[in-house]
């Protein structure tokens, strides 16, 4: 997927919420607008019975097009699948073909772009999921406070990788807060990429805060991850002039994972 | 053990009692369908056979969100009892999964994921007979899907050493063995594998394929990975190759505390007296 067809991606997601606030109103104003309606006194049987049926009409298709909606929460859980096998192109054709077609609950249809987003960027595609996150994280209102976070941390990830590391920080500041309350598997995901981006800002002292908490966490991260926390946790602590932790957290992100694809991955930051 | 059946009873789903439930709901609506299609017929009020469907939709939405809504409180739970276990308080994860298993869990891979952490939380408190039981449950029920039956599988082997079940653990380690299994899977039975091999005194064995076995441990297993290297230091002293032994138990209290180590591991004890630890600054 190209930047362009992201963003296109991004428009068509806008319209169809659009579409699906707008029929969703209609449908709520047709449901209690006609039943209020029925319950007026002094109205013809027929026309009660109109009303009746047009508000059963109206629950009929909101019930009708929720069971449709639940297409794109399978779609994205078939993806998921695919991403797991590794299959990146079946899982972007998946999503590309569920993101066109319509869906009245918000969710779903984000939760389609989020893995489609997880796609592009495991393509090494950082503009288009860029794209694609900002998209997200500009239409999630509080549709999905889960779903936000997570898309900040790849939105915050993808800057990264393009070298916007003020970008990628302003992504990141609503997590980073006290008052953010992340769950285990979001502080998981968040502090590699949170370490990333103050060492390659030089804030060394910061990222080397709360080192014990730091270290717990990054042990039950996977091996690669883990090496790269503990090798970025090393480089502050060197810098800070506290050699010997920086030595032992060395050898343990060495034992994790080769050093030398690692630095290769991350050009310019574990140097 | 008999707790872990009754948890597992009252967490199974029950396919019966669900088709009836739905089966009466159909016939519930069919009825209201007819009565405010042909109510009149039978002098039954207007009144009523207007208010019968919208109510009876109402009924079907509250119930589909009511569904819904539990099942979304089951997977937090879940989370949280999972979270709980990776930062070693195996007793909340237990309080929180009592409440989960009282009533039926759906889809099978949340129940799964269910009796895999009732597993964890057994092991993690030293009653392996109690988690064996759990994956027992799981295997025989195949509750779960393929991945965490796989799991289920290998986590019962381990289980079975640890209560010195040896033949049924050897037979079933043997079988497992020619089974394919997804890389991050096959890690953790290689770490079982040694396991069973170093417990029995098999150091010989322990040590055919050590490289891959390294590597393996090296890719998937992150911290654990140190569990596995001090396995193996355990072979390298029964075979009497000390400097390896050495090495290796460096490697593995670099990436775990030895009392941690030894907590895992109890055979561990002795080449902790014999040999010496990484320095821990942190």
């Amino acid at each position: 997927m190209t930047r362009v067809e992201a963003r296109q991606v991004a428009r068509t997601l806008r319209r169809q919420f659009m579409l699906s606030s707008v029929t969703t109103v209609f449908l709520l104003l047709m449901l209690v607008t006609c039943c209020a309606a029925a319950l007026w006194p002094n109205l013809s049987p027929q026309r009660t019975q109109s009303l009746w049926s047009a508000a059963m009409l109206a629950g009929i298709a909101w019930m009708v097009l929720t069971v449709l909606s639940t297409r794109q929460v399978k779609s994205a859980n078939q993806a998921a699948t695919y991403l797991s096998a590794g299959r990146l192109d079946l899982a972007e054709q998946e999503l590309t073909s569920a993101l066109g077609s319509f869906s009245l609950h918000r969710t779903g249809k984000l939760m389609v772009c989020h893995n489609l987003a997880v796609v592009v960027h495991g393509q090494k595609n950082y503009h288009a999921a860029a794209e694609l996150c900002d998209a997200i994280i500009g239409l999630h209102g509080n549709v999905s406070k889960s779903l936000g976070r997570v898309c900040r941390m790849l939105l915050a990830d993808c800057r990264l990788f393009l070298g916007d590391t003020l970008a990628a920080f302003k992504a990141l500041q609503p997590l980073l807060g006290r008052d953010a309350k992340l769950s285990l598997t979001e502080q998981m995901m968040l502090l590699p990429i949170e370490l990333r981006c103050l060492v390659a800002q030089g804030k060394y002292a910061e990222a080397a805060d709360n080192l014990e908490w730091k270290v717990q966490r990054a042990e039950l991260l996977d091996s690669f991850r883990s090496a790269l926390v503990h090798a970025l946790l090393a480089k502050s602590l060197r810098e800070l002039g506290r050699n010997e932790s920086a030595d032992f957290l060395q050898r343990r992100a060495g034992l994790l994972h080769d050093l030398s694809e690692l630095s290769k991955d991350y050009a310019g930051l574990l140097d | 053990m008999s707790q872990v059946d009754a948890w597992f009873a009252s967490a199974q789903p029950r396919p019966r009692r669900l088709f009836g439930t739905q089966t009466f709901v159909t016939s519930c609506l069919l009825f209201v369908l007819m009565i405010s299609m042909f109510g009149a017929k039978f002098n039954v009020p207007e009144v009523v056979c207007l208010a019968l469907p919208p109510l009876a939709l109402a009924m079907v939405v509250t119930v589909g969100w009511r569904a819904g809504r539990r099942r979304k409180q089951c997977r937090e739970s879940l989370s949280k009892a999972w979270e709980h276990l990776q930062l070693d308080s195996p007793a909340e994860s237990a309080t929180i999964l009592e409440q989960v298993l009282r009533i039926p869990i759906m889809p099978e891979s949340d129940l799964g994921q269910a009796m895999l952490l009732l597993g964890g939380v057994a092991e993690r408190m030293g009653s392996h007979d109690a988690a064996a039981r759990a994956y027992e449950l799981m295997l025989v029920h195949q509750a779960g899907d393929i991945i965490q039956l796989q799991e289920a599988q290998v986590n019962l082997a381990e289980a079975k050493v640890r209560n010195h079940e040896l033949t049924d653990a050897v037979t079933l380690i043997h079988r497992l063995a020619q089974v394919p299994m997804p890389p991050p899977i096959k890690a953790v039975f290689e770490l079982v594998r040694l396991f069973q091999e170093v417990f029995m005194g098999h150091a010989q064995d322990a040590l055919v394929n050590v490289e891959e076995r390294r590597s393996l441990f090296r890719k998937y297993l992150s911290i654990r990975a140190g569990f596995g290297y001090g396995l193996l230091a355990a072979a390298y002293h029964q075979v009497g190759q000390t400097d390896s032994a050495a090495s290796l138990w460096l490697d593995a209290t670099t990436l775990a505390k030895p009392d941690r180590l030894i907590r895992e591991y109890a055979l561990l004890e002795p080449i902790s007296r014999l040999y010496p630890a990484a320095r821990n600054p942190l």
